[in-house]
């Protein structure tokens, strides 16, 4: 099976039973199903802000096993990923993770651009900013030229 | 001789490696791929919580509005 990220819309409608999960469900067969941890978090803080019972979390929590997250490692800055700053948007950042397959090849998710203070609020990640950190663009254009081994999630 | 936690292993190749492999994720977090994906179809969702409200929550989250072309 190869793998593939699934995101937090298209979850969201299965959890929910969304009619439009029907239209996803052809395309998750016979694939790992990757999340990112922006998925889980983003989910997770829906569940905070709803305010759902213990009953309701247990089972999410049984659902979510279905996918694999791929998450930052809280206490190892290498897997921690990178931020860095939009060039246009200086306020806002992206955090970049580089997961590889094990047997040498990868995928890459779309960078979703977070806002400095949500991405704080949102990742269960720890997010040190750095000034100097490569520019959106640059950084993007040198991680897709390093060899296809790598996955990169995005927040 | 005590065994160890397969959490603190996998740890221990993180803070060498920081890049985990899918395998290490699934067995660290126990995740169970379903054979067939229509078994993640839930039934916990509230009703009364209409998934519209969810995905504008999310898009705000991400910073996707009609003023921001960049997000």
């Amino acid at each position: 099976m190869t793998p593939i990220v699934v995101d937090t819309d298209v979850v969201s409608f299965l959890f929910k039973n969304d009619s439009r999960a029907q239209l996803y469900l052809p395309l998750l067969r016979n694939h790992e199903l990757l999340v990112s941890f922006t998925t889980e978090a983003e989910l997770e803080q829906w569940i905070l802000l709803a305010k759902w019972g213990a009953d309701r979390i247990q089972r999410f929590r049984a659902f979510i096993t279905g996918f694999v997250a791929l998450r930052c490692l809280p206490g190892h800055p290498q897997s921690e990923g990178l931020p860095w700053r939009s060039q246009s948007k200086p306020s806002e950042l992206c955090l970049e993770g580089i997961i590889p397959r094990a047997d040498g090849s990868g995928l890459r998710t779309g960078c979703v651009r977070q806002r400095e203070k949500e991405c704080r609020a949102l990742s269960n990640c720890r997010f040190d900013p750095d000034p100097s950190a490569v520019p959106l663009d640059n950084s993007l254009a040198g991680r897709q030229s390093q060899a296809g081994s790598r996955l990169v999630a995005s927040v | 001789m005590e065994k160890p936690d397969i959490s603190e292993q996998i740890g221990e190749k993180y803070v060498h490696t920081g890049h985990p492999s899918i395998e290490e994720l699934v067995a660290e977090q126990g995740t169970r791929f379903r054979v067939d994906p229509a078994d993640l179809l839930g039934d916990f969702w509230p009703e009364d919580e209409p998934i519209e409200d969810f995905l504008k929550a999310l898009h705000e989250w991400r910073g996707h509005d009609r003023s921001d072309r960049a997000a």
